[in-house]
């Protein structure tokens, strides 16, 4: 099955028509050459007769030759005879030749014809021998035979032709039946050839369109099966092909198929999720369905509880809501009180004996239960089951429950409410109070922190409001007096004055500039006080001294106003810091005097309020201050009414510091005021310990200065402070010696003793005030001689501890420096003495800061006659009493 | 003679104003505060007024726009002393209806000169403070 259809038919038709041809062929042949054999047989049967025909005259010849050499005796006879012999042999021989397979012809030729030949031939040889003729008389009647053999002879080659003639037709008749059968066995053959071919050729193609079918159907087998060859191989081939390309299109879509298979599969998944999840949503949906008219109703209920943070309507509406909610006739709200822990009604309804039930203890009733535990408990009397005191059990309750309301672990109330009909609060319902309860407890926490905010924002803002005040306030106060110090000093330096002019000038610059120095210490002041680092160094005072001295002070300042002093007999010794309190005391003064312009009395009092406690009373009659601004009144910055008292001079800050400055002494700075009518300010003082009842000495005396040793060393940098330092003791009746630097201080020292030394800290050269101080306390040569410490370095405890005589910050009044030095070189040579009663009281007081300075406790002066003897620079006499 | 009138509730700076005009050959008042100076300007009206603003009773800007408000006060030239912050100063005396102002801490010799310039032309050049 190699060839293509067409070839094969060709070839088919081809051998058949080639098989037809040859056969026809090889059956011609073969009748031809039968035909012609017979043919040829019967030519030869022809001349076979023929020759016998022939022979038959020539025997007839010999025979008369015979005959007439019998009788002649002529020798010509002789020859004719022997010449016919010789013919007849001839003929014979060729008839023989030509019969030779014709035995019947044969044997007729050589037992019949040769004897009768040979016997003429005998006869002559006889007669030519001599020997007479014996037989019949004439040879001829010897032929006799012959001639009977020759129609024998005849009749056989005529037989014998008929007989070829015979076969002749028979042949010819065979041969046209052979070529009829052969025809049809060709056709047949070829029939059978186109049968098979076509057979085969159908085979393959219904085996194909089969394998198509099954590969329709998806059965490979068969397609996979069939053999690729020939012409349907070819459409085998390219159907494989085609299916191997619809295979790949199969499985690229089977491929796609199984993917979106698959996501079908996974959103059918999904689809079943969303699914379950809709049922879930459906079901949960029901229930917030359910819970919505809860939830609205918890909504209105604190949608009521926003309508106010005040404290007072925010519990009416809660309880209102809460009864109405609970479907309950009565019902209370107590606040729990820590400190007390104690429950307090703050609003019922329903009630109508709340004052005998007002107050509950913890644990106490159902109610001082529910509170202590902080859990809702339900009381259902109707049971009878509980017996318990509650709220309600005054009436006859059929329920009643109780809702502590808490925050953050903290109790701020228990709520309670009660039914007077047969309803029990079912469990929902307890959940639902509870939960109202809860709300309720936030609003009030929110209310509670509410209130506390707004106050604590309040005073914030109004801090800063104050604050940017006090910035317009200081921008006022400092540019006042430094327009003045800078405009006089420009006038003293641009324009020709008189002297009297100039120093008027300067004395205004002056003024301004200590004004100004007083203002920024005042904030320095605050701004330590508010860091915390303002150093107090107390000692024991007399206040009536220190009252005595301010008021002389503020008399001065204005002829308007008239001060008086009250002053208690025995007024006790105070421990503070002098200098702060006398701050205080002034401040309290000028401001009386600033706050009543019109003038008037001020009056200052002084006295025990109780065993321990010194008051000091300071009180005008002046604008008063308004009782909404007295809680303000001590806040720094602070101003009363800053449109109409901005004249007033000041920063705001004087009260602030004082306050601050009493506090710290443990006592208390307190207003009372009527606005328009005068305010009276109070400083309380702690007595503190061992403070005898003195009786303090008043009056004006002289400063007697003790002229034993003049001699003071200024240890200063700066010229002009030296030149100041150098003019005011010169002045005052002192010798003075400069030096710049630290390491002349000790040649100057030995050489000429000081009694005072003035130092400053800051020094050019190697050695620092610090350092100077010290190596002058080391050595025992100089360690008496008192040095006074000017400096603009505030560490005033340092240099006590380093054991400086006394502390000067600059800017300092130069005056209280000389005080200082006057008292130190009195003391200098190791006795002081307090002169009588005319003495000044200044020398008291020094002798006593000193003293205190040094570390001794100065009780107080019992007898001003006594003479107070000290030895200094016993460094064991750490603390002792003096009196 | 000019009559300038001094109005400043602080002692040094009224001093201050009188000494540095004293030999300029002004006739000077003073006032403590703006009722006072209200009083005087309505019994002898001055030429001109150094007008202090922070007073008590009645404030500078407040005399000083009642002057300018009142038809037989606005003609008095008004230079504030102003000792307050740094921008609405310059605003508040221009509302006022100030001619001019300085800010303390100030001059004595620019205040003689603005003074002299302040009334010799009653205008003043706009970089040196002018309010108009």
């Amino acid at each position: 099955m190699k060839y293509r259809i067409r070839t094969r038919i060709l070839a088919g038709f081809i051998l058949i028509i080639s098989a037809i041809f040859i056969m026809n062929i090889i059956s011609d042949i073969e009748n031809h050459k039968q035909a012609e054999e017979a043919m040829a047989a019967i030519y030869r049967y022809q001349n076979a007769e023929a020759l016998v025909v022939s022979i038959t005259v020539q025997t007839n010849e010999e025979a008369a030759a015979l005959r007439g050499y019998i009788r002649s005796k002529d020798q010509r006879y002789v020859i004719a005879f022997e010449n016919n012999c010789k013919a007849v042999e001839q003929d014979l021989n060729s008839v023989e030749s030509l019969l030779a397979d014709d035995p019947d012809s044969v044997e007729i030729i050589r037992s019949e014809i040769s004897p009768a030949l040979n016997s003429l031939a005998n006869i002559m040889t006889d007669v030519r021998n001599g020997q007479d003729y014996r037989g019949e008389s004439d040879p001829v009647v010897e032929l006799e035979d012959l001639l009977t053999a020759r129609t024998k002879l005849l009749e056989i080659m005529n037989n014998r032709q008929a007989a070829a003639l015979k076969s002749l037709t028979r042949y010819s008749r065979t041969s046209y039946q052979e070529t009829l059968l052969f025809d049809g066995l060709i056709t047949f053959l070829a029939l059978v050839l186109g049968f098979f071919i076509a057979r085969s050729i159908t085979t393959e193609l219904s085996l194909l369109i089969r394998a198509v079918r099954q590969v329709s159907e998806g059965d490979y087998q068969l397609l996979e099966r069939l053999k690729a060859n020939a012409d349907v191989g070819e459409l085998v081939i390219a159907f494989k092909n085609m299916i191997r390309i619809v295979q790949a299109d199969k499985q690229d879509l089977e491929q796609h198929n199984e993917e979106l298979q698959a996501q079908s599969e996974e959103l059918t998944a999904q689809n079943e999720e969303i699914l379950s999840q809709q049922e879930e949503i459906q079901t949960n949906w029901d229930k917030l369905s359910k819970q919505e008219a809860i939830l609205k109703r918890l909504y209105n209920f604190s949608q009521s509880l926003t309508s106010t943070l005040d404290l007072e309507p925010l519990l009416n509406t809660v309880l209102a809501s809460i009864v109405e909610e609970a479907g309950a006739e009565v019902g209370a709200i107590l606040l729990y009180n820590q400190e007390t822990k104690t429950l307090k009604i703050r609003t019922a309804t329903g009630l109508t004996q709340t004052e005998d039930l007002s107050s509950w203890q913890l644990g106490e009733g159902l109610l001082g239960l529910a509170a202590q535990k902080k859990r809702m408990l339900v009381a259902n009397y109707g049971e009878g089951q509980l017996k318990t005191k509650g709220l309600h059990g005054i009436l006859a309750l059929a329920s009643e429950i109780y809702l502590p309301m808490v925050v953050n672990d903290n109790l701020l109330g228990v709520i309670t409410v009660g039914r007077l009909d047969g309803d029990k609060f079912n469990s929902e319902e307890q959940q639902f109070l509870t939960t109202l309860a809860d709300q309720a407890a936030v609003a009030l926490d929110n209310a509670i922190t509410h209130l506390d905010t707004r106050q604590t924002l309040l005073q914030i803002q109004e801090l800063d409001h104050l604050k940017s005040e006090l910035i317009n306030t200081v921008s006022h106060e400092l540019r006042t007096p430094l327009a003045s110090i800078l405009g006089f000093a420009e006038l003293l330096l641009k324009k020709t004055n008189s002297p009297a002019r100039a120093t008027k000038y300067l004395e205004t610059i002056y003024n301004e500039a200590v004004r100004l120095t007083g203002l920024i210490n005042n904030f320095l002041d605050l701004q330590r006080m508010e860091a915390g680092r303002l150093e107090f160094t107390k000692s024991t005072v007399d206040l009536g001294r220190l009252i005595n001295k301010n008021v002389e002070l503020y008399q001065a300042q204005s002829s308007q106003h008239n001060l008086i002093e009250d002053i208690e007999d025995g007024l006790p010794l105070v421990r503070v810091d002098a200098e702060r309190i006398d701050q205080v005391l002034g401040n309290l003064l000028s401001n009386a005097i600033k706050y009543s312009p019109s003038g008037g009395n001020v009056v200052v009092r002084a006295f025990c309020s109780s065993s321990d406690m010194v008051e000091v009373e300071v009180e005008d009659y002046g604008l008063g201050i308004p009782e909404d601004a007295q809680d303000n009144l001590f806040q720094p910055f602070f101003r009363v009414d800053n449109s109409d008292r901005r004249q007033i001079g000041g920063t705001g800050l004087g009260l602030a510091i004082s306050r601050k400055i009493i506090r710290a002494h443990g006592g208390e700075l307190k207003v009372r005021s009527v606005h328009g009518q005068g305010s009276i300010f109070t400083i309380s003082l702690p007595i503190g310990k061992a403070s005898a009842a003195p009786k303090p000495f008043r009056g004006k005396q002289e400063i007697v200065v003790s002229q034993a040793n003049d001699k003071v060393l200024v240890v200063e940098d700066d010229q002009a402070m030296a030149a100041l330092l150098v003019e005011t003791l010169n002045g005052n009746g002192y010798t003075t010696k400069v030096v710049d630097n630290g390491a002349a201080v000790f040649t100057v020292v030995r050489e000429e003793l000081p009694a005072v030394i003035i130092l400053d800290l800051t020094l050019a050269g190697l050695l620092d005030g610090w350092d100077v101080l010290r190596k002058l306390k080391q050595d025992n040569a100089t360690s008496k001689v008192p040095v006074i410490i000017s400096s603009c370095i505030d560490k005033r405890n340092m240099g006590v501890e380093l054991g400086a005589a006394d502390y000067f910050v600059k800017p300092f009044p130069i005056n209280k420096l000389v005080e200082s030095v006057h008292t130190l070189t009195r003391m200098a040579d190791g006795v002081v003495g307090v002169p009588g009663p005319q003495e000044s009281v200044d020398i008291e007081k020094n002798i006593r800061e000193l003293l205190e300075f040094k570390g001794f406790v100065v009780q107080g002066v019992i007898n001003r006659e006594e003479l107070l003897v000290i030895t200094l620079g016993n460094q064991s006499l750490a603390e002792h009493e003096v009196i | 003679m000019v009559k300038i009138l001094i109005v400043d509730d602080e002692p040094s700076i009224r001093f201050l104003v009188s000494a540095s005009l004293e030999d300029e050959g002004y006739d000077i008042t003073e006032a403590v505060d703006g009722l006072q100076a209200y009083d005087i300007i309505q019994k002898d009206k001055p030429n001109l007024i150094i007008l202090d603003v922070m007073m008590p009773g009645l404030t500078g800007y407040e005399l000083c726009s009642r002057l300018k408000n009142d038809a037989s006060t606005r003609d008095i030239l008004i230079l504030m002393l102003t000792a307050k912050g740094q921008e609405n100063d310059r605003l508040e005396s221009q509302q006022a209806g100030a001619d001019f102002y300085l800010r303390k801490p100030f001059s004595p010799l620019e205040l003689i000169e603005v003074v002299g310039s302040l009334l010799e032309n009653q205008v003043i050049a706009p970089e040196r403070g002018s309010v108009r």
